[in-house]
């Protein structure tokens, strides 16, 4: 087992791939503890898909400019944030939040980006086979250049959240409190969504949406069932992101299956083992 | 436009009230175009024990904010000030319901937080701020439930996490915003007395919202009626009066004396 392991990450790209999935599973393992206790789900799913409306965007207006295809990946990059970042903008306002939930000006942010995404696709030349990269992911095609990148977005993320953790935590456990004691949460907030955005913009270049989403939500869940301490679940959700990944991409390499799902489908395996062993505890 | 902050005379043997910690003038309150309170003007001094009873919706959770400063006056003028010129603390005890129950935090993690604003930005709390917030468990009773996850206390005894909170923050006044809503009569009488025991012992000043007239009228120093009449703060024995009550509500009331408290019946 462990030797077959060991082979299949000989090879050059599944090293990178490894590289790549452990390096966004261990950041959106720590974000997720907050996007699940924070209830925002959705905004997850809708800054991925308005990221990669970005990149659709990016690449109909570089095959209009008629720029060759390496200047299309800077421009990719660029677009993929300008959207997370319009996103970020449009789920911190508050809409007239009495007659319409926030929650609804998200699904039209993620329908909007979804449908945007489409049309530019299929208006452009590289569109439908860039487009299944991006929605299922391909971490089978990470160059370094582009995990080098997601390292340096992460590694701001990760320090910006060592520094302020407990500037997060408390606006986002008790923000009427919090203002009464001088924090701002409504800035806290919208700079928590600005380092989501900034990591989901890079991950899904790396891994896809779907996976990028799977790894916000289910290490999370699992870390927060497995321990009951706030402070012991980040770690654990970092670990649980991790770890499905070396496992994922094994299974997929040995029976020519999709990475991205697999990894999707070893992480549901943790968690359903993380359920059971919190099951079999308190029984 | 009147003044209503004369000094309440001291009716109960207790010393006087200290100086005013906070003091509206002709202050507005509302949002956006929707005006809530307006022309209000009193003062909280220090050692006061301020109610302030009205019905739903007449503005008393709008008036907290006001205090706190988490909203801003539309017009008129807001003051807090502490008479060694630092910044005056407040100890806010929101409503209970109001307060995220999936995080995984014990009781001396959420105590603790009433520390963070003295910590600055960046820093971890460190010892003696855990020190401050065991003993504020301690002095709200359920030092034993420091370790025990919030989420699985009972609402009276998260109640106290919530006041122990406030208290880790050294505050000069203490803000509830209906302490008492969903407690059965002991947690009730408990709670009421740990407020009571705090305002004689600790000198610490109260503000003390509620929908519930008996609950003001038992244990509030000063009464101030919120979207009946003129709003002004008087002293409990002058407020709870079936005369005065029944110039507010336009109806019968009548006040009995029951175990040396003011009960209103109506
Ligand atoms: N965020 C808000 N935006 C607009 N109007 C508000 C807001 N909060 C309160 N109001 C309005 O202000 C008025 C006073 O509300 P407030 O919450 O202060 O009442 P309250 O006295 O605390 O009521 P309750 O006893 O039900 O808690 C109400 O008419 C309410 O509709
Ligand atoms: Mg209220």
């Amino acid at each position: 087992m462990i030797a077959s392991l060991l082979e299949t990450f000989r090879i050059d790209f599944m090293r990178h791939a490894l590289l790549a999935g452990l390096l966004v599973g261990a950041v959106c393992g720590y974000l997720g503890v907050y996007v699940v206790l924070k209830r925002i789900v959705f905004v997850g799913i809708a800054l991925a898909e308005m990221s990669s409306a970005g990149v659709a965007l990016a690449l109909w207006s570089g095959g209009a400019l008629g720029l060759a295809m390496d200047e299309h990946n800077h421009l990719t990059t660029v677009g993929a944030v300008a959207m997370v970042l319009v996103g970020v903008l449009l789920f911190s306002i508050r809409w007239s939040q009495r007659r319409i939930p926030q929650e609804s000006a998200i699904g039209i942010g993620y329908a909007m980006a979804a449908a945007g995404a489409l049309v530019l696709m299929a208006r452009s030349a590289t569109g439908e086979a860039h487009m299944m990269d991006l929605l299922f992911g391909n971490i089978l095609t990470v160059s370094l250049c582009d995990i080098g990148t997601f390292a340096g977005a992460g590694a701001l993320v990760v320090l910006l959240h060592l520094l302020f953790a407990k500037e997060f935590l408390f606006t986002s456990f008790d923000p009427e409190m919090a203002s009464t004691i001088g924090y701002r949460p409504r800035r806290w907030e919208v700079l928590f969504h600005l380092t989501l955005g900034i990591t989901i913009a890079f991950a899904i270049r790396l891994v896809g949406v779907l996976l990028v989403f799977a790894l916000l939500i289910m290490p999370a869940v699992t870390a927060l069932t497995v321990t009951r301490r706030l402070n012991r679940a980040f770690p654990v959700s970092v670990a649980c992101g991790a770890l499905p990944i070396a496992a994922g991409l094994h299974v997929s390499y040995a029976r020519d299956l999709p990475s991205g799902a697999c990894i999707v489908l070893v992480s549901f395996l943790l968690l359903l083992a993380g359920g059971g062993v919190s099951l079999l505890r308190r029984a | 436009m009147t003044n209503n902050t004369a000094r309440v005379e001291d009716l109960d043997g207790v010393p006087a009230p200290g100086p005013a910690l906070v003091r509206f003038t002709g202050a507005a309150f509302g949002y956006g175009r929707h005006r809530v309170l307006s022309d209000l003007s009193f003062a909280i001094h220090a050692g006061d024990y301020l109610g302030i009873v009205g019905p739903n919706g007449a503005g008393k959770t709008t008036l907290l904010k006001g205090v706190l400063g988490v909203l801003r006056p539309q017009s008129g003028r807001v003051e807090r000030r502490h008479s060694e010129g630092r910044d005056l603390r407040f100890g806010y005890v929101p409503q209970i319901n109001t307060v995220d129950e999936t995080y995984p935090l014990t009781a001396l993690d959420v105590a603790l937080m009433g520390r963070y604003g003295r910590i600055g930005p960046v820093r971890r709390p460190g010892k003696e701020d855990r020190q401050a917030a065991l003993e504020a468990l301690e002095q709200v009773g359920i030092a034993d439930l420091a370790r025990r996850l919030y989420r699985d206390l009972s609402g009276g005894q998260r109640q106290r996490v919530l006041m122990a909170r406030a208290l880790a923050c050294e505050p000069d006044i203490l803000v509830l915003d209906e302490p008492t809503n969903d407690m059965d009569i002991a947690a009730e009488s408990a709670t009421m007395e740990l407020i009571g025991r705090l305002h004689r012992e600790e000198r610490l000043a109260i503000l003390l919202v509620s929908h519930m007239l008996n609950l003001v009228a038992a244990h509030a120093r000063q009464i101030a009626f919120l979207g009946v009449g003129r709003f002004e703060a008087l002293p409990a024995a002058r407020a709870v009066t079936a005369r005065h009550l029944e110039r507010l509500y336009g109806t019968r009331v009548s006040v009995a004396e029951c175990d040396g408290r003011r009960v209103v019946l109506w």
